[in-house]
């Protein structure tokens, strides 16, 4: 049994060191379905220098609401350095949108409205506590860059108006 | 230090890492209902097997809300117990393959907000479950260097990638993750945009110590231990800058694989 574990613990080792060969890498990831050979990379090559923005507006039997920004994850305390349970949603959100970003080359855009990351933010926003019901929503991924102070945020996706249902 | 008190500490720390981060959960359980960032009405419709039918119904056991609250509390509360349980509980495999497992079930629930601190957790779970389900002295060595060299990897790795880029390298692109509002904090942020010279010191600093890692395997001990303390250092910055404060304890929990691997590596 030992020998095993060692073999495992080798061949584990290596494939950690081939997944960095772009040579190797797609076959790895290929085989590894349950995340066992990581790529390290804390923000390298290229950092994403910019945050996503989730807007959503509703339509009422009288007319449609302004754009509200949703800000998933609360704002930061001086204490998450040793707790921070908004951080989950804030980088849940932010997986979202990158997800769907990849999704906005001509050849995928038709199918936006079916993917994950678009149904995980319809969902989010659909189910947001509302004080009338509204008949319609409709949400908009922007993007701001980080050191821009005066720039305005780009829109990266807009929503089609989705009929609400009481629940 | 033997082996078995390494490979304890690794344990004690990263069952620790699980703790925190099921507590943080619980805390924002709004995110995991149905409505939620994290949800498995949308999270389940990425595999066939948890979309529906009768596959769909056994993961909804485990999953669906409010159950997920419950597998939570499981979870803390196993961690919990090799966190801070008897030294003997560590060695329980059935117990860091339960935690192994969990965290699997947990990346199927939704592939959204999980971060590098989760990995290395599951990771060391499965390394620790394989060393004591062989249970010899042979293959907990083998776990320590495994998880010495995978440590070793990460950094270097981060180092090496960031280093030819002309954005790392003259300071800018710490300048601007620091900007951001999801993993900045934006009065440091400007300060540092605003001293581009303090800004690729600091990067330079980082980046130094990242690619330069793996000398901890053959440095003395004195330089070896001076790494890990930067190392400390470096993790506590990005918990404080950047909020990243499960990263602290999943990565400072492989530290003991180095330590030991520095006393015994015989030269």
């Amino acid at each position: 049994m030992t020998g095993v574990v060692i073999a495992i613990f080798a061949l584990w080792a290596l494939a950690s060191v081939l997944v960095l060969v772009p040579r190797f890498s797609p076959w790895i990831r290929a085989y590894d379905l349950f995340g066992w050979v990581p790529e390290w990379k804390f923000f390298a090559p290229i950092p994403g220098r910019g945050d996503f923005h989730l807007l959503y507006r509703d339509t009422y039997p009288e007319g449609m609401s302004e754009w509200t920004e949703l800000l998933l994850g609360g704002p930061r305390r001086p204490w998450n350095c040793l707790w921070h349970p908004g951080r989950r949603e804030r980088k849940a959100a932010f997986d979202a949108s990158r997800e769907i970003s990849r999704h906005l080359s001509p050849d995928l855009i038709d199918t936006i409205h079916v993917t994950i990351p678009y149904l995980a933010m319809l969902n989010h926003v659909s189910e947001l506590p509302r004080m009338l019901p509204a008949v319609r929503t409709q949400f908009t991924l922007m993007y701001s860059e980080s050191m821009v102070e005066q720039g305005v945020p780009s829109v990266s996706v807009v929503s089609h108006l989705h009929e609400l249902h009481e629940s | 230090m033997s082996p078995e008190i390494a490979l304890g500490w690794c344990t004690r720390l990263a069952a620790f890492t699980i703790v925190l981060c099921s507590l943080e959960y619980l805390w924002g359980w709004r995110t995991l209902r149905d409505g939620g960032m994290i949800s498995w009405r949308v999270g389940r419709l990425r595999l066939p097997v948890t979309a529906g039918g009768w596959t769909g119904n056994l993961f909804d056991l485990a999953l669906a809300y409010p159950n997920i609250l419950v597998f939570y509390t499981i979870r803390a509360g196993l961690a919990g117990m090799l966190a801070f349980g008897p030294a003997a509980w560590g060695a329980a495999w059935p117990l860091t393959l339960l935690l192994y497992l969990g965290g699997l079930l947990i990346e199927f629930r939704c592939r959204y907000g999980h971060d590098g601190a989760d990995q290395m957790s599951s990771i060391m779970m499965l390394v620790i479950t394989l060393a004591h389900v062989a249970g010899t002295d042979l293959a907990i060595k083998a776990a320590l260097g495994f998880l010495a060299f995978q440590v070793m990897l990460s950094y270097a790795t981060a180092g090496w990638a960031k280093a030819p880029m002309a954005g790392w390298r003259d300071g800018t692109y710490i300048a601007a993750i620091l900007s951001t509002r999801i993993y900045g904090t934006p009065a440091v942020g400007k300060f540092l945009t605003e001293r581009p010279r303090l800004a690729k010191l600091a990067t330079w600093t980082v980046l130094t110590w990242e690619c330069t890692f793996p000398v901890v395997l053959i440095a003395p001990p004195q330089i070896a231990y001076g790494y890990l303390g930067l190392g400390i250092l470096f993790h506590v910055s990005n918990a404080v800058l950047m909020g990243l404060n499960s990263f602290v304890w999943a990565f400072i929990a492989t530290y003991p694989a180095v330590v030991w691997w520095v006393l015994n590596r015989g030269f």
